[in-house]
């Protein structure tokens, strides 16, 4: 009988290779993955938009015309399953054999160019014609020498930075890959995400041996670079494992949780710290040493390595603390600290380098793979609980866990979406846990001691548990006697009670004047907003300008008509500066300081600034006003004028006034000051007309756009009330009710409360 | 050149505008001398704008806002494009009165190079579009006219008949004439009048 091949259809081998690389990602990784597997140093990706055109070329070894021949051309022949060890002694990533699909995932037409020591080759092929229908032995790809290099190869396209490296680092040998007729719109915001997921994929670790680069048209040299390693990152703790074949564990603990700033030898010394300790704080690492039979509970003391060598870096990193913990357990400042946690946070799982999914993918499941939030709902005591055990939040942690291809017993599952779970995968994540045990042991023990040192240093803590105890427990005596008082009621010393409100006023002066503080700002930003419409067109203008005078010289050669557009735009500028003078001055620190002010110096000048700002728009801002001296924050008065501007001209622009005119009369009164202010504006709405006092609570605005939305923040008047009750003044807005147009408000000002002496 | 119609409150840039569109043969016309809707209508007409520019606040000339103009322009010469371009796109968008694809960031028109160029060629390609509409309704126009001179032509049909002329006649593709007598009821007087005319002359001249 004679023997009958097999052959596959050549769309099946397609769908094979698109089984394993179906997402765009995965197909780019893929293609990376390649690159560093040919030893490359440098692997440059090049999206160039005119063209629709995505270049990736690499330095590594290049492809012989055998190799391309025997291993790249056919399908499930790896040439990595047997040496998978590189001529430079990488470990190869791959070993299936359909990394080529990659590809056909991303375009339809390649074209790539590979350069040995010995020989330059063209190779392409049209991925359309594995649907015509024909078996895989009919489809071919061109293979051509040719003399031309990779620079030769990038002589044309439209990036500089892009050459200078090609140029640079693409002198030998190299392979490159022109892939027309994308099949994704590569849109920049899918550029960047491919990028972000090849720096959550490359091991900060391994950038100074394999160098990623992502271009566009535009993009330069140092933006291009592929890093997680961008000079931010900073942590808590860090720890270091590293597991060897023999079965020893040696973990490496570094603290760089706290700051004691000056204090450092005292709470070292009253805080009960060893001399290890002050190591420790100083940056020397915290070295635990064991076997995995230590590690791992077992009736087995002597637990074999079967898993083979592996290593890893994990972080904590906090990002919230609430005010009275960072002062008891003296938190270095992490206010900067960036939220990694949507793309660097997790703990990541890299097979020879490159990223195992989906451990530790952010927004999945898969992110807490170690279950660490399981643990912690299990024990959730706090940090300093006497006996409690503290554990960390999965979200607090981020890291990179390193196996090879050498630890056979942790395999690939065949889709590749991740580990097969097999019993050495057990062992692995209970090692995990237990290194991060070590950690969590360790911030316990310091917090628990900067606890008790804080008990022990701070009276005041002290007394007031001692107040809250005794009120509880008069309470409870309350209780039990059905609400009759106790014969015998608790009793503290005046000394303690008076520490603690001491202490108490304190805080509240200091939340007071960043409440005040607050209150400021979000005027600032009022007025910001409200005027954005304006800057916005300034802007404009201002680019108008600047167009205008460009093509005067390029268009028209008319040098005096480009003068004549820059003057112009000089004098927008000025305007913006009008624009910083009402928004940002009101915030200098001269404003924040309690003082006798002449109120008619500090309106006058802010309404100047005012009238530059509006006038060309026809207001007119009219300021009555005698030498007045009254003692307050400047800036809170600035504030509240600021505040009513920004109403009147919200007014004035929402419906068509003929006049648009604005009164400020202040003249003084018996304590303090009397502010008379109105406008010709469209007047309080109806909803408001009856009951206007409604318009000074918080969230209340009528400020809507054409379709009755609500578009005002509502704070303004309420910054205004707030500020008034400080001076323990009143708001009269009665006139309202009859009026038939504009705003009228009448504001008293006396001195201000609990003040005597200067402050700020 | 395409005739271009330009609503705004301020005055200030539209020099500036009109001589970078004119590069890229866009002629730009400032709507002045109008305070209410109607009066932007008629304007359009009597200038015989194949396109319309529209800033969003028009608060300081207008007491409405452009998406209106709009709205209203749509209302009344559907095929007439109306684009608004404002230095807040996303408020504008929010009226929804507007559909978001003809709502331009006004810096746009100090753009440079390929942004400024599309822009253009949006606005060139939306008159091209209403001169075809134009056409078009000149096509349904002369069918209609076809069934009134044979009174074949139904009430409904007449309503359609008298609002393609008035848009052609705005557009001078036909004569003007007043739109009374284009009614039918008057056609028909004025044809039995013809006839009338027409028997007596034949009796004059027998005699």
């Amino acid at each position: 009988m004679p023997k009958v091949p097999f052959n596959v259809h050549a769309y099946t081998a397609r769908l094979i290779g698109r089984e394993n690389v179906s997402k765009l990602e995965g197909a780019v990784l893929e293609l990376v993955k390649n690159t560093y597997d040919a030893d490359a140093s440098v692997c440059v990706l090049y999206y160039e938009k005119s063209t629709e055109t995505l270049y990736l070329a690499d330095n590594g070894s290049g492809m012989t015309e055998d190799i391309i021949k025997t291993h790249w051309m056919t399908i499930g022949n790896s040439s990595k399953v047997k040496n998978y060890t590189t001529s430079k002694g990488r470990i190869q990533t791959g070993a299936k054999g359909i990394g080529r699909f990659a590809l056909d995932r991303i375009s339809d037409f390649c074209q790539m160019l590979t350069i040995t020591s010995d020989t330059k080759l063209e190779w392409s092929v049209n991925w359309s014609d594995f649907n015509s229908g024909s078996t895989i032995t009919e489809i071919y790809a061109d293979l051509n020498p040719v003399e031309y290099s990779i620079i030769d190869f990038f002589s044309n396209v439209n990036n500089p930075s892009l050459k200078e490296v090609i140029k640079k680092d693409f002198l030998t040998t190299g392979t490159v890959f022109k892939l027309n007729s994308l099949r994704d719109d590569w849109s920049s915001t899918l550029v960047e995400r491919i990028k972000n997921n090849l720096a959550t994929l490359i091991p900060p670790e391994i950038e100074d041996i394999f160098k990623v680069y992502f271009f566009c048209e535009e993009t330069e040299k140092e933006n291009a670079k592929v890093s997680m390693n961008n000079g931010l990152f900073s942590y808590d703790y860090k720890i270091e494992f590293k597991a060897e074949p023999d079965g020893t564990v040696v973990t490496k603990i570094y603290r760089d949780e706290f700051d004691f700033k000056g204090q450092f030898e005292t709470i070292i010394r009253e805080g009960g710290f060893s001399a290890k300790d002050r190591d420790y704080f100083k940056g020397k690492p915290i070295v635990i040493e064991k076997t995995l039979g230590e590690m791992l509970p077992s009736k087995n003391k002597d637990v074999p390595n079967t898993i083979g060598r592996f290593s890893g870096v994990m972080y904590f990193s906090k990002l919230s603390a609430p005010l009275e913990e960072k002062e008891k357990y003296y938190y270095k400042d992490f206010s900067n600290r960036k939220d990694y946690r949507d793309t660097f946070g997790g703990i990541k799982l890299y097979r020879d380098h490159f990223r195992v999914r989906p451990y530790g993918e952010p927004k999945t499941s898969n992110y807490d793979w170690l279950l660490l939030s399981n643990r912690k709902a299990k024990s959730p005591a706090g940090i300093a609980h006497p006996t409690g055990k503290w554990r960390v939040n999965s979200d607090q942690m981020l890291g990179s866990i390193y196996i090879s291809r050498t630890n056979i017993t942790l395999p690939d599952q065949a889709n590749r979406e991740g580990i097969v779970e097999t019993k050495e995968f057990s062992q692995l994540r209970d090692i995990l846990l237990e290194v991060i045990r070590y950690f969590e042991e360790d911030r316990q023990y310091v917090c628990r001691k900067l606890n008790a040192y804080y008990e022990a240093t701070n009276f005041t803590a002290q007394y007031e548990q001692e107040i809250r105890t005794k009120v509880d427990r008069e309470e409870k005596k309350k209780k039990k006697n059905r609400g009759k008082s106790s014969e015998r009621p608790e009793y503290i010393e005046v000394s303690k009670v008076k520490t603690v409100i001491d202490d108490k006023d304190n805080k509240i002066k200091n939340l007071e004047d960043e409440n005040r503080m607050l209150r400021i700002l979000a005027t600032t930003g009022i007025v910001t907003n409200t005027y954005i419409h304006e800057i916005k067109d300034s802007t404009h203008k201002l680019s108008m300008k600047i167009i205008m005078a460009k093509e005067a010289l390029e268009l028209d050669d008319n040098k005096d008509e480009a003068i004549e557009y820059i003057n112009a735009a000089n004098e927008i500028k000025n305007s913006f500066n009008s624009w910083f003078k009402v928004t940002i001055e009101s915030v200098r620190r001269d404003k924040r300081t309690m003082k006798e002010v002449n109120l008619k110096k500090l309106l006058e000048d802010l309404i100047s600034s005012w009238t530059e700002v509006e006038e060309d728009k026809g207001v007119k801002i009219n300021l009555e006003i005698g030498e007045i001296f009254f003692k307050c924050f400047p800036y809170e008065i600035e504030s509240m004028i600021n505040n009513l501007i920004t109403n009147s001209i919200t007014s004035f622009n929402s419906v068509k006034v003929e006049k648009k005119e604005i009164n400020i009369k202040i003249s003084p009164s018996e304590n303090g000051v009397i502010l008379e202010y109105s406008d010709s504006g469209a007047g309080l709405s109806a909803a408001y007309k009856s009951n206007p006092d409604r318009i000074l609570e918080p969230f209340e605005t009528d400020k809507r756009n054409e379709i009755g939305e609500q578009i005002g923040t509502g704070m303004g008047m309420w910054i205004i009330v707030k500020t008034v009750n400080e001076y323990n003044g009143s708001i009269d807005l009665s006139q309202n009710i009859n009026s038939k147009s504009g705003f009228h408000i009448r504001i008293s000002l006396n001195g201000k409360i609990g003040v005597e002496q200067e402050g700020g | 050149m395409c005739k271009v119609g330009f609503v705004d409150d301020d005055f200030n840039e539209f020099g500036n505008y009109k001589k970078r569109l004119a590069r890229k043969g866009i002629d730009l016309h400032f709507v002045d001398n109008c305070t209410s809707l109607m009066e932007i209508e008629d304007w359009v007409l009597k200038n015989t704008i194949e396109c319309l520019l529209v800033d969003h606040k028009l608060t300081a000339k207008y007491a409405f806002y452009g998406t209106k103009v709009v709205a209203y322009i749509n209302n009344h010469l559907p095929d007439l494009p109306c684009i608004i371009l404002t230095n807040f796109p996303e408020d504008s968008a929010d009226d929804r009165l507007v559909i978001r694809n003809l709502i331009f960031d006004r810096n746009v028109l100090s753009s440079d190079g390929e942004k400024f160029s599309n822009f253009c060629e949006t606005v060139i390609q939306s008159t091209e579009v209403f001169r075809n509409r134009l056409k078009l309704h000149l096509d349904e126009y002369t069918d209609l006219l076809g069934k009134k001179t044979t009174h074949k032509i139904t009430a409904e049909e007449e309503e359609v008949f008298l609002h393609h002329y008035r848009i052609l006649r705005s557009y001078g593709e036909v004569d003007d004439v007043a739109t009374e007598l284009l009614k039918s009821d008057v056609n028909r007087k004025m044809d039995s009048l013809l006839e009338k005319l027409d028997r007596y002359i034949d009796i004059n001249n027998k005699q």
